[in-house]
């Protein structure tokens, strides 16, 4: 379970985060809409403390991140993974390294058995083959689908997804989106994405929460938040993005 | 034939080799020396430089303006000639290493920085957001990366330090470059002996000039 118990976050000035109430559910798979700048990024990464919060609480799995010491983020972040818009696999690493390399350092179960389960989850995203491969040489949908198996190479708990198609070259979007939808379907980890593929959420998510100034403005299923949004500002942002 | 290159004064260089020998031997191990401190020092002022520390940052940074901005000549001559007033003695080849580190230390510390820094964010987000913690991501994740970024440079930096062992002739080093100044000084035979020292040199510093340039057009292949 994620509980923000009303936290603000400010970078300097710029106040982001206003007063962030939600409880997350664990298991459950949220999406979120809200236009750009409105704070979502910020949302997800207050989530495995790479931002902190100046007010509030935020408690992941029973650990109030605002008290935990450097070393125990280190381990909290174990089991909450991160989808980056940019992918981000290491380059000098293969695809298959790329999945084990964390999991061996970390000692996130035994050796042989991190190597079957990256074998697992690269079969699982159609990339079986590629395991030697280098990120260089595959494309973007490629890439990121790694990216996705790396994530739950780890055991996360948690995964979070930070617009992972929004890089991508229109053809590939939707292979990306088959292996998130295939995960959602499968695993019980506690998902948060930020995506504006509607039929994607209408197809995984149980909530859809639409943020917009650093404040939670709509938080609701997909059906009620894509088609019978309760505010004109998400009504217009809906608009906006479905042209 | 006469003149500095006359038959006698190879005959005579070739007849001295041996000295040549010892000498360039000394230069090797100099620089090999020299060469293994500096990269400590440059890795671990680089990775410092790219950290939080600010007062280490800043003693760093004076540090490095001073070796890069003083001829290397004066600073052997301090080490060799005032650290002993101030109790502080070292053997000939100490004083070579220790200044040929620090010098080249100065350098390879801008070289690894900026190797760093070269690394996208992205990757340190990465491997932070797997739970690797701060050292773990620089030895696993950044460095790795940095290592192509700087070699070319580095390797540039070794060639360098090679010749600069040169200066430790102006305090008796022993190594090639004294001993082909004080050879040629007492038996005024300078044709054979500059350039036989320039070959010699050469059978050192081309190869590592040679291997940066393959690393260059390597990782440009690679990225
Ligand atoms: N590291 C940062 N430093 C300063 N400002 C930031 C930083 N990250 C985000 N911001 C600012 O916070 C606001 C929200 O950003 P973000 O959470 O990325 O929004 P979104 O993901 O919804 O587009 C923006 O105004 C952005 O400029
Ligand atoms: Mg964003």
């Amino acid at each position: 379970m994620i509980t923000f118990e009303g936290v603000h976050l400010s970078f300097g000035k710029n106040e982001v985060l206003k007063g962030i109430n939600l409880t997350i559910a664990t298991g459950s798979k949220t999406v979120v809409i809200g236009p750009s700048g409105g704070g979502k990024s910020t949302l997800l990464r207050t989530i495995n403390f790479f931002e902190k919060p100046q007010r509030g609480r935020v408690v992941v799995n029973d650990h109030d991140l605002m008290k935990a010491a450097s070393k125990q983020l280190y381990r909290l972040r174990q089991s909450i993974g991160m989808v980056f818009q940019s992918f981000n696999l290491y380059p000098h690493k293969t695809a298959l390294e790329n999945l084990t390399m964390a999991p061996l350092l970390l000692k996130r179960g035994g050796k042989d058995e991190i190597i079957d389960r990256a074998w697992e989850n690269l079969k699982s995203v159609g990339l079986e083959e590629k395991a030697s491969s280098y990120p260089s040489q595959l494309s973007g949908g490629q890439q990121q689908r790694v990216a996705i198996a790396r994530a739950l190479t780890m055991n996360p708990e948690i995964l979070l997804f930070d617009e992972p198609t929004s890089a991508l070259d229109p053809e590939m979007i939707q292979e990306v989106l088959d292996i998130m939808e295939k995960v959602a379907g499968e695993k019980n980890i506690t998902m948060i994405f930020v995506t504006h593929e509607m039929r994607f959420a209408e197809h995984i998510a149980d909530r859809v929460l639409f943020l917009d100034g650093g404040i939670i403005v709509e938080d609701g299923t997909p059906n009620e938040v894509f088609h019978h949004p309760s505010t004109t500002r998400c009504a217009a942002f809906l608009g906006r993005i479905l042209h | 034939m006469n003149g500095p290159f006359s038959i006698a004064n190879w005959r005579a260089w070739f007849n001295a080799a041996p000295l040549f020998m010892r000498g360039y031997g000394q230069t090797l191990l100099i620089s090999l020396w020299g060469l293994v401190f500096a990269l400590i020092i440059g890795i671990l002022a680089g990775v410092a430089l790219t950290g939080r520390n600010r007062p280490l940052k800043l003693f760093l940074r004076g540090y490095m303006s001073f070796f890069q901005n003083t001829p290397l000549m004066i600073q052997v001559f301090i080490l060799y000639n005032v650290l002993p007033k101030l109790g502080v003695r070292m053997g000939v080849v100490t004083v070579g290493v220790v200044g040929l580190a620090l010098y080249t230390g100065a350098y390879a510390a801008d070289i690894v920085a900026s190797a760093i820094r070269a690394v996208p964010w992205g990757q340190t987000e990465a491997a932070e957001s797997q739970g690797l913690s701060r050292v773990q991501t620089l030895v696993f994740v950044i460095l790795p990366q940095a290592v192509k970024v700087g070699l070319p440079s580095m390797t540039n930096q070794a060639v360098n330090l090679v010749k600069n062992s040169s200066i430790m002739a102006v305090i008796a080093g022993g190594e090639l470059m004294y001993v082909a100044d004080s050879w040629s000084g007492s038996n005024l035979i300078y044709g054979p002996t500059f350039v036989m020292t320039a070959v010699l040199y050469l059978t050192i510093c081309l190869p590592i000039s040679l291997f940066a340039r393959w690393l260059e057009k390597r990782s440009v292949r690679n990225v």
